[in-house]
């Protein structure tokens, strides 16, 4: 397993040269530059400033020293000062980084636990209306697009309660129960999507288990239908359930950035789309950086946790 | 309110604890006098008595602020973020009269010379005591901003800035500049700063200025929280505590945290403040200093560099349709320079007449100028917000009856800056802002000037504009210099270098509890920095 892990953490080293590539060149084929933005689209600033702009911010220089730049600064430690406000971007990112870790965990939390025994449930009580009801929550779960969810959910509230979830950042350790109820509606919001994919992924996998000889085995073992389905199938169902749950967290690492803006929360989404729209070169690098380094350890995660639920995988 | 007011005479018994909050409600139900307005009066009364600033107020912030640099920050939204705790020399009224600001009185012995008699016992928020040695320092950064400040031109003539003694500032201009009031006024360029603050504090995040607020938290992308200066040297201290500038980009969401008092108040499209007044919540409106225009490069050899054509598209625009569906009835007719700016602007009527439509004639110049058959153009627009994009549509709409075949391009603003800055266009369909003084909204049609250069190259030059431009910036007499500033507007319109259509009124919807909150000419919030809330909270 050790050497596994080490393995998979070898492998992070050509993605993220890959990545970074790929980061750097795509940033700068988008038409303008920060300096663009700064001079806006009202052309007060002549051509001559502009020029002299770009060649303080090193954006004159040609790609690949100005490529070679950033990983020499990125490999002693240093990912750069915000080009917008001179901030250190690695502090705005530790700073964006528990709101969007919260939103995804919260919203993976609410969602598994309701996912799963529904699903565990439509499979066992398969079409049956139980199963029917379930499916089709499950459908119209996944056709609502979470930015209209959760425009719907503040526009409700707002109008029918006067309220809406702060929208100024409670931390969490400072006032739990004021965190939660900032938080809970944006993580519902995401949640709604994840429940419907988690629980038909439980569904179609817990049928498919069902139906294996081992189940039968325990069934006329004459164990009792509660500990076959929990303990043989349902475990042996996790298996694809975990990976998808994994993905998802991964993934919700910076795709929460809609619901961020919806409810005006400062996570890793908003930063890094705002970032783009200002062309913040150094900071959308250092978070994309981020959100790939994040998203590969997620997997990683993921796959340990395989090994916990199938012994067979620990020992290969 | 005047002394006999029966009203006040109750209020006061009111704040000074003769009368109790229920009998004094019955009072005023038998004064008829509405209850908010009643504990506004209290609240301004309980204000002026003991002179504390109380309570928070938020705002939500429809831009980002990507930094609150003092000197060369063009973006409106970096103006946005931080004119709450700044001051110039100068300032503007709410009706854009100039009045003073850090400096008392001013006096210009000679046109190319101005005297500054400082304000005295101004406090920065550093504790400091300003004087002529922050303003010299504080002019030679406006002059030559540090990174990522840019330079503009609006201060190019000011050849030195010389510190007499103390409290007084001379400053010599190269030649007779009547510009320079007004845009020490707008502040914008010229707020003035502690000696040496560039070497004291990270200028980008944080500042320090004379402002009636004071930066307490500057939370990239998030928010910008401000507290009130108790030494602010202007007249009543600040009304509120606490100022949060709040970055809610979602248009959404700033209505339902307006709803929900998450916020006080906010900036709106037309369509939802319609939908927003309410028991407790009031819709400010009044025009802001964007006027619309249509660019037309003239760099190559283009079919709009014959006067004929461009005059044939003014005359088939019906501008009346952009103020109704893309304004919703809320806007007015622009020439250059934008309606509400002084004294400069055109009569309406005069406007009108220009941009009366007649397409008969429309399409007997554009047989004149040989391009009866039309050609294809393409018309790039800012995709978001929508309007300048809706702007375009209209006009590919009405330039058809000219056999004029345009694509509309809706770009996302970075790219759409770039492209106009570099003259990478044919047709752009944009907004302009604000401005210091009249000759900065017409300067892009003086020939040499750089916009002129990147957009119109050899391709349009009007002698008379030129002669009357450089008249117009060494005239200090108001009179003549209004007879200029029309002019160069008439040729304009007469010329049609560019197209000029509306300029909208601007939407913010408040919270009642906000009070003495408007809608500011120049863009920003201004009404901001004299706010109260008649709850105190």
């Amino acid at each position: 397993m050790g050497r596994y892990i080490l393995r998979r953490l070898a492998i992070l080293i050509p993605t993220l040269i890959g990545m970074s590539i790929l980061i750097f060149l795509m940033l700068r084929l988008l038409p303008g530059d920060i300096v663009d933005i700064i001079a806006g689209a009202d052309a007060q600033a002549d051509s001559a400033s502009r020029a002299k702009l770009r060649d303080a911010m090193g954006l004159s220089d040609p790609l690949y020293k100005q490529y070679a730049n950033w990983i020499w600064d990125l490999l002693h430690g240093n990912p750069g000062l915000s080009m917008r406000s001179g901030k250190p971007v690695g502090e705005l990112i530790l700073k964006a980084l528990p709101v969007t870790i919260e939103l995804a965990l919260l919203s993976v939390l609410i969602a598994t636990i309701v996912a799963i025994p529904l699903g565990v449930i439509s499979a066992v009580k398969r079409d049956t209306g139980m199963d029917y009801v379930s499916r089709v929550v499950g459908l119209i779960g996944l056709s609502l697009p979470n930015f209209w969810l959760a425009t719907l959910f503040l526009l409700f509230t707002s109008k029918a309660f006067g309220w809406v979830p702060s929208i100024q950042y409670i931390p969490l350790f400072e006032d739990p129960i004021g965190n939660l109820r900032q938080f809970a509606l944006p993580s519902f919001a995401i949640a709604v999507q994840l429940m419907a994919i988690i629980m038909r992924m439980t569904r179609a996998t817990m049928l498919e288990v069902l139906n294996h000889d081992f189940v039968r085995t325990a069934r006329a073992k004459g164990l009792q239908e509660r500990i076959v389905v929990y303990r043989h199938a349902l475990r042996n169902a996790l298996i694809p359930v975990v990976t998808v749950i994994g993905f998802q967290l991964g993934s919700l690492m910076g795709s929460s950035a809609i619901i961020e803006v919806v409810f005006g929360l400062n996570g890793i989404g908003n930063t890094l789309l705002q970032a783009i729209f200002n062309r913040d070169y150094t900071l959308v690098q250092a978070a994309v950086l981020y959100l790939a380094v994040m998203f590969v350890l997620v997997n990683l995660i993921v796959d340990i946790l395989y090994g916990l639920l199938d012994p067979r995988i620990r020992q290969s | 309110m005047s002394y006999h007011d029966p009203g006040l005479h109750f209020l006061n018994c009111f704040v000074r604890g003769r009368l109790s909050r229920r009998s004094l409600f019955k009072q005023s139900a038998g004064l008829g006098l509405g209850l908010s307005a009643l504990g506004a009066s209290a609240h301004a009364l309980q204000a002026k008595q003991d002179e504390s600033p109380v309570g928070t107020v938020t705002w939500g912030m429809d831009t980002s602020v990507p930094n609150i640099i003092p000197f060369g920050g063009i973006a409106l939204s970096q103006w946005q973020g931080k004119e709450f705790m700044y001051d110039s020399l100068l300032a503007w009224d709410a009706d854009l009269n100039v009045i003073p600001a850090l400096a008392e009185s001013w006096e210009t012995p000679d046109d190319a010379t101005y005297v500054f008699h400082l304000r005295q016992g101004v406090k920065f928020h550093d504790g400091s005591e300003m004087t002529s040695k922050d303003v010299v320092y504080s002019f030679g950064k406006a002059l030559d901003p540090v990174e990522p400040g840019v330079k503009v031109p609006y201060l190019d003539n000011i050849a030195s800035v010389d510190a007499v003694d103390d409290y007084t500032v001379q400053v010599n201009m190269s030649k007779p500049d009547p510009t320079l009031t007004g845009t020490l006024a707008w502040t914008h360029y010229t707020p003035i700063v502690p000696d040496g603050v560039f070497d004291r504090i990270e200028v980008l995040s944080d500042g320090i200025g004379t402002g009636p607020f004071r930066l307490a938290e500057y939370s990239q992308d998030d928010r910008i929280v401000y507290e009130a200066f108790p030494d602010f040297w202007g007249e009543g201290a600040p009304g509120v505590q606490t100022l949060i500038l709040k970055m809610l980009p979602d248009e959404q969401q700033r209505v339902a945290a307006l709803r929900s008092g998450e916020i006080d108040g906010a900036t709106f499209s037309s369509d939802v403040a319609a939908i927003l007044e309410s028991d407790q919540i009031t819709v400010l409106s009044g025009l802001t200093s964007a006027p619309a225009v249509i660019h037309f490069s003239m760099v190559n050899d283009v079919p709009w560099r014959s006067r004929e054509v461009r005059q044939a598209i003014n005359l088939v625009i019906d501008r009346q349709e952009i103020i109704d569906k893309v304004f919703g009835g809320n806007a007015e007719l622009t020439a250059a320079i934008p309606p509400g700016f002084g004294p400069w602007p055109l009569d309406n009527e005069v406007i009108a007449a220009a941009y009366a439509n007649d397409v008969e004639r429309a399409k007997a110049l554009m047989e004149e100028a040989g391009y009866a058959d039309g050609f294809d153009v393409s018309l790039q627009s800012i995709a978001s917000p929508r309007e300048t994009t809706q702007i375009a549509e209209i006009v590919q709409q009405a330039v058809k009856q000219l056999n004029i075949n345009v694509s509309v391009e809706p770009l996302e603003i970075g790219t759409f800056a770039a492209n106009v800055g570099t003259g990478e266009f044919e047709w752009a369909s944009t907004r302009r802002g604000m401005r210091g003084d009249p000759s900065a909204h017409v300067v892009d049609f003086r020939t040499g000037t750089s916009n002129n250069t990147t957009w119109f190259g050899d391709g349009w030059k009007n002698d008379e504009f030129d002669t009357l431009y450089d008249e117009g910036l060494s005239t200090v007499d108001e009179t003549r210099r209004k007879e200029i500033y029309d002019r160069l507007q008439e040729i304009v319109m007469e010329e049609v270098p560019n197209l000029y259509t509306v300029q909208s009124r601007k939407f913010q919807a408040i919270n009642n509890r906000l009070q003495g909150m408007y809608v500011f000419y120049g863009n920003t919030n201004m009404g901001l920095r004299d706010v109260t809330v008649s709850d105190g909270e």
